[in-house]
């Protein structure tokens, strides 16, 4: 969770990562909710790109909050 | 001394610490992925007042940070419609030019708060629902 947040606030070095990560500027152009990173491994100097998908992530905990209220209502 | 030792967290880490998805699965038509209609919300807001209320009303408050989770609960659920919002409205506003820079920024900026009431949620669950989180 910790880490999620620096990636959105635009953290570039998330903590005990030896990572740094560029976060390519959201687009307007389509409905995705896709943020589009871009992950240097410091040590090894590998590049990973990739995305978050922040609906499906808010989507899925969203769900299991609901899920977790109607087991105390139940 | 072990306890000294940490070991260094890998790309598998972040993945499970992030929803960072590497680009190999990348769906090719997600341009609708955001906000599909197939996959609205089980429950709308006024659903989940009523569900909260009735746990109250019949003293079923589990402890005393329930009042905090629902709080945090309805602001994410709420941010997330705020921040679709306004997307949809900048994309109709700009379909036909570039956007400033301001815009994208305020985009990226409404996202921040449901990441932060979302973060408290999850802890919630974590110490408290964690056989619901296994099922």
């Amino acid at each position: 969770m910790e880490t999620r947040n620096k990636v959105f606030e635009h953290n570039l070095n998330p903590k005990e990562y030896p990572f740094v990560i560029r976060v390519f500027h959201m687009t307007i152009f389509s409905t995705d909710s896709e943020l589009d990173l871009e992950i240097k491994n410091t040590n090894t100097g590998k590049i990973e790109r990739g995305f978050i998908d922040y609906y499906d992530d808010n989507y899925k905990l969203i769900d299991i909050c609901i899920k977790y209220l109607k087991s105390i209502n139940a | 001394m072990n306890k000294m030792i940490k070991r260094q967290k890998t790309l598998k880490d972040f993945i499970q610490e992030t929803t960072f998805l590497p680009d190999s699965i990348r769906m090719q038509d997600s341009y609708f992925s955001a906000y599909h209609k197939s996959k609205p919300y089980t429950e709308s807001l006024d659903d989940i007042y009523k569900i909260i209320r009735n746990i109250y009303d019949n003293n079923k408050k589990p402890n005393e940070l329930f009042w905090d989770f629902t709080t945090n609960l309805l602001h994410t659920y709420m941010e997330l419609d705020k921040h679709i919002a306004l997307k949809i409205y900048f994309i109709e506003k700009y379909i036909d030019a570039d956007p400033p820079l301001s815009v994208i920024l305020e985009l990226e900026s409404s996202l921040s708060p449901m990441y932060y009431t979302g973060k408290k949620c999850a802890k919630y669950l974590l110490d408290n629902y964690k056989s619901g989180l296994t099922k």
